[in-house]
């Protein structure tokens, strides 16, 4: 047996739904089905896919449980959890989103200095995670400029800069994510010692800003 | 531990100086290790968390405010953290950190997770109405059609992007049983708050198979002004210009909404064709069974509830429904409607006939008046109740009751001989329908579901006929007389118990298997009678001639099935194979029968979904139709003043194939839509009628044949926004191929017809909605002779809002026939209406106008086994209405 441990280069990590923690009104007729969408929701798996230089994070297909209609579960992915794959190309600070149409989309990765670390910690299972909060700002209907918040819980001793969604640039593994009123959280995590690959979509790319446009013009 | 949050990486800009450190983190070898994390951790309040990475030789650089005290923590998966602590003002300006490996060679680490809700609030993905409607609108209908994606069309019916409504709520609640039309059409714009719309709203909640369908439902939230007080509005109208028919309209939607209780009312009455609820919704209210037992047939026919109402002459309606449902508790809610509708309806028809037999032709000029009132009512109530999480329990029972009361005037001239029949017809129908659903979730493994549906209906139609000639000679056995009255009554009376229990076993993510147990029971009596009312005051009764039917009919069909699902990457597959043990008994007048047979049913859906937005279907089932008690009734009976027919009671089951094949894609960044659907049915075992025809009359009797019949579908349409239009395609083919029996010569049928049909639109909001359209359409019949028409058909629609306070809106259509001749026909409808409402004020005027080229007709070409037909259909006239309407 070797005498220097392993140092790890490249990993995969499922992650799940834990929580979608929607606050449900009293006596709202339509509680029954926010529940569904929430229990469809929490089934959903993903699977983070990283190397050095880039990372995947792609929702793990199942098959659709037949009591619940597909377009149940597109819209449970829409409300409470994602459907869409994200790729993430660290040297060239780009993101990749495989829009749930086949759409390729490319943008700019998230600033790493938008996280603001707190002192504030918590373990998750023998894990010290520290919580670092994203906000960022986005046009909602009707025009109005509205603030987004996304909590991380991350864990230093993971070296890994990677999360869930798009998310990373973290001092750590991300181990659980709040966004919107759902948290996702690591379940598993398989290292290896070798650089696995990534397969990034092919297809025609095109950028944000023109997707936007398309979307706006039709 | 205080809560702050402090800014990373940024240089401080407060007091405090900083100092840097650096070093070397490594494990006992010396082997550095890359992408260490160092935290520091401010041991004092006020300051912030400070961090470094170690790069790929294992180097820091961590930059700390030299005032404040740290504890640096070094930690690295699989070795011992190391701890620093750096003191206020320390001198320290490197340090290595040697990390001890733990000893264990970690790979896979199965992360316990604790959850800690954290909540934040969420972006709503609902429709903002006030962000889309302009304020004039007045009923939610043309606030739909601002919203992006959704359309109305004429008959009420919803599409969102593509897809239609089939489930319309309000509040959470089900409308009027869920269709559109009542819905887009009376509910007041100024109510809506938001539109939510939910791809397939399963009321069943956790359960509800209906996994292959494309439903989807669509969620009206109300205004918070509008919960807990009566709104709606009110409208008259009255006929203005030269006309002077005395047209009218009166129109009434009222609505109360409290988070416990909702209760809805819509009142018509109108005598210019409007109809308030179309044969979708009406299906939707007669239904009463779980959407898991779908298979019996209705026996009433309430088609003329809904009919295309302004193709008559006249057209008087009344209709009043209500809607409730109110929860008792947390876990029991209860639900329902009642509907009345009354219809007085005249319609002229013309037809002139070409019956095809083998030696000769026959020409039939048949002239229609018939008039018909018909009286309904729909009592339906329904329980939800949810004991728990995992449970809910359904049960619904309804009550139904129409009477149709009719006079027929039918003048037809034959080249051979000119007649006149009156018939009068009366029918009650009565029906009692109930059904319990049972769901529930075991473990995430295992689901159940238990359904029993119970039915009763009761249908007794009299005809009788006036006529002055003797009519069907050789087929109905007349006693001379002056005049001549025949007296049918036909009484059917069916009962059925319908269970099944159904299984879900998830096996793992990507494998799945479906049990399924039911037993279908149903029994059938029906009975006909005919006899002749001489003008003497005696009878003759047909029966002596072998009229006259009677018989109990009992099927049943037990089952089980086994259903597997599957998935490989993007393709999903379910083979299933189902047992039916069938069992039909029938006992007549002169003969008893039984049939039991035992047939595999297997089936075969498969589906590759490339991504949300595309995907290709493909289905197959071998199935069985087993004949209903009519067919099977073996002594003859009248079916009109033309024909006469017999059942025949070795009938078996019918047995066929059918395949499918459907592809779907939507890309929204291009704007297209592409849709693509084949569909192939093959019977294999056929029910056909074998017809004896003799001048214009029929005796025809239904025979069971291994003479295969094949149809062939195939349906595609794009649509391509094109600028700020919207331009679409659409074309369907159609092939039936037959084999049809006549005056005992047999011959194969071919019956095929194509159609492609162009749209352009509008597809700017700026601009006013406009649409045209142009449709061709061949069809071609091929039997003993040889027929063929063609139609041509234009039309044209549109919306303009001008000057703030108007809405002018028209249609236009036009068809022309064309047959093999070079015959033509055509006529041209076009309607037109101006509307007047100030925003925020309550009354709106609206004048109006139908059938402005005032005509009179409208023709069609036709054709059936044995004769061609052209019709003629009196509509309307022209109406001109001036309304005011006033919002609650």
């Amino acid at each position: 047996m070797a005498l220097s441990f392993a140092q790890y280069k490249s990993g995969i990590v499922d992650y799940g739904i834990t929580g979608v923690n929607v606050p449900l009104k009293e006596g709202n007729p339509q509680n029954d089905m926010v529940k569904n969408l929430i229990e469809i929701a929490k089934a959903q798996k993903f699977e983070l896919k990283f190397n050095s230089t880039s990372s995947s994070f792609i929702p793990i297909e199942t098959l659709s449980n037949e009591q619940y209609d597909a377009n149940l579960i597109n819209l449970a992915n829409i409300a409470y959890s994602t459907s869409e794959n994200y790729f993430v190309d660290f040297s060239n600070e780009e993101l990749l989103t495989k829009k749930s149409d086949g759409s390729l989309i490319k943008s700019k990765t998230l600033q790493s200095s938008g996280w603001e670390i707190s002192i504030e910690t918590k373990t998750i299972d023998s894990y010290l995670c520290y919580k670092a909060i994203y906000s960022y700002e986005y046009i909602a209907r009707g025009n109005q400029i509205k603030t987004k918040t996304i909590t991380a819980w991350f864990a230093p001793s993971l070296p890994f800069s990677y999360g869930p969604i798009q998310f990373h640039g973290l001092p750590g593994l991300i181990l659980e994510l709040n966004k919107d009123y759902t948290t996702y959280s690591a379940q598993k995590i398989v290292l290896f010692e070798e650089q696995i690959k990534i397969d990034i979509p092919r297809g025609k790319i095109i950028s944000i800003d023109e997707y936007e446009k398309a979307i706006l013009k039709n | 531990m205080p809560k702050f949050f402090l800014l990373f990486l940024l240089i401080s800009l407060s007091a405090f100086s900083q100092k840097t450190i650096t070093g070397v983190v490594s494990d006992t070898l010396n082997q550095p290790l890359e992408s260490a994390n160092l935290i520091a951790k401010p041991l004092q309040e006020n300051a912030g968390i400070k961090f470094a990475m170690a790069d790929n030789k294992g180097r820091f650089r961590l930059e700390l405010d030299s005032q404040v005290k740290y504890e640096i923590v070094v930690s690295y998966i699989g070795y011992t953290e190391e701890i620093l602590i750096v003191e206020p003002n320390s001198s320290i300006t490197s340090h290595n950190f040697k990390l001890k490996a733990t000893g264990e060679n970690l790979k896979e680490i199965i992360i316990k997770h604790e959850f800690k809700p954290i909540i934040i609030k969420k972006d709503t993905m609902t429709f903002d109405v006030a962000s889309f409607a302009k304020g004039n609108e007045r009923k939610m209908k043309e606030v739909l059609e601002k919203l992006p994606g959704v359309e109305v069309d004429k008959n009420g019916g919803v599409t969102v992007q593509g897809k239609k409504v089939t489930k319309l709520l309000v509040e959470g609640k089900s409308f009027f049983g869920g269709g559109t039309k009542l819905a887009v059409e009376n509910i007041p714009a100024d109510a809506l708050d938001k539109i939510e719309v939910i791809d397939n709203f399963n009321e069943v909640g956790f359960m509800k198979q209906v996994s292959d369908s494309d439903d989807l439902a669509m969620n009206v939230k109300l205004k918070a002004d509008k919960k807990k007080f009566i709104f709606g509005d009110v409208e008259a109208g009255a006929e203005v210009g030269n006309g002077d028919n005395g047209f009218y309209l009166g129109h009434a939607a009222l609505f109360y909404y409290s988070p416990k209780t909702n209760v809805s009312f819509i009142g018509d009455s109108n005598n210019i064709g409007r109809s308030t609820f179309t044969w979708q919704d009406l299906m939707r209210f007669d239904g009463g069974a779980s959407s898991f037992l779908t298979g019996r047939k209705s026996l009433s026919n309430l088609y003329s509830f809904t009919n295309d109402n302004t193709d008559v002459v006249q057209n008087k309606s009344h209709f009043g429904a209500f809607n409730f449902s109110h929860n008792l508790s947390s876990k029991l809610e209860i639900s329902g409607f009642g509907i009345f509708s009354k219809v007085i309806m005249d319609q002229k028809l013309e037809n002139n006939i070409e019956y095809l037999q083998n030696e000769s032709l026959t020409f039939e000029n048949k002239k229609q008046d018939i008039e018909d009132r018909t009286f309904l009512g729909i009592g339906n109530i329904k329980l939800d109740y949810s004991p728990n999480k995992k449970e809910k329990w359904y049960y619904n029972g309804q009550y139904q009751s129409s009477n149709n009361d009719g006079i027929n005037i039918l003048n037809s001239v034959t080249n051979l001989n000119s007649s006149t029949f009156k018939t009068l017809q009366n029918a009650d129908n009565t029906s009692v329908k109930q059904y319990v659903e049972w769901h529930k979730s075991i473990n995430p493994h295992h689901t159940t579901t238990f359904v029993v549906n119970q039915a009763y209906e009761k249908s007794t139609p009299q005809n009788t006929w006036f006529t002055d000639q003797p009519f069907l000679p050789g087929l109905i056995p007349l006693q001379d007389d002056s005049s001549y009255t025949i007296n049918q009554i036909i009484k059917t009376k069916n009962n059925s118990v319908d269970a099944l229990f159904k299984h879900y076993w998830i096996i793992n993510n990507f494998n799945h298997l479906y049990t399924n147990i039911g037993n279908n029971y149903g029994t059938s009596d029906f009975q006909t009678a005919e006899k002749q009312l001489l003008t003497d005051g005696s009878t003759n009764d047909f029966a002596s001639a072998g009229f006259g039917n009677d018989i109990d009919y009992r099927l049943n069909d037990a089952y089980v099935g086994l259903e597997y699902k599957f998935k490989i990457g993007i393709w999903t597959n379910k083979p299933g194979l189902y047992l039916h043990w069938y069992d039909l008994k029938t006992q007549q007048l002169d003969a008893n029968y039984q049939v039991s047979k035992t047939l595999f049913q297997p089936q075969f859906t498969s589906e590759l979904e490339f991504n949300k937005s595309e995907n290709l279907e493909f289905s197959y089932i071998l199935d069985n139709d087993f004949p209903e008690a009519r067919l099977l009734a073996n002594r003859f009976s009248l079916q009109g003043y033309n024909s006469v027919s017999r059942g025949n009671a070795l009938l078996r089951n019918e047995r066929f194939h059918n395949a499918s094949l459907r592809y779907r894609k939507m890309n929204l960044y291009r704007g297209i839509t592409w849709f693509a659907n084949a569909n192939f049915n093959k019977k294999v075992r056929t029910i056909r009628n074998e017809i004896e025809l003799s001048g214009i009359n029929q005796f025809s009797t239904p025979i069971i044949t291994d003479n295969p019949e094949t149809n062939w579908r195939l349906y595609g349409s794009f649509d391509k926004k094109i600028y700020r239009f919207r331009a679409g395609i659409t074309t369907s083919l159609n092939w039936f191929n037959y084999t049809q029996t006549l005056n005992d010569i047999t011959t194969q049928n071919n019956r095929n017809s194509q159609n492609v049909g162009v749209t352009l639109r509008t597809a700017f909001k700026k601009w006013p909605s406009l649409e045209v359209g142009y449709d061709k359409g061949f069809s071609q019949f091929n039997g003993i002779t040889q027929s063929n028409y063609k139609t041509d058909a234009f039309h044209a629609d549109g919306t303009i809002d001008f000057l703030k306070n108007f809405v002018f809106k028209f249609i236009y259509e036009n068809l022309k026939n064309t047959d093999n001749t070079n015959q033509s026909n055509f006529y041209e409808i076009a309607n037109a209406s101006l509307r007047y409402q100030v925003k925020n004020n309550p009354f709106g005027f609206e004048i109006s106008g139908t059938n402005l080229f005032d005509n009179t007709v409208k023709n069609n070409f036709s054709f059936s086994d044995y004769s061609i037909s052209n019709a003629a259909r009196f509509v309307m006239p022209r109406v001109i209405l001036f309304s005011v309407s006033y919002k609650l």
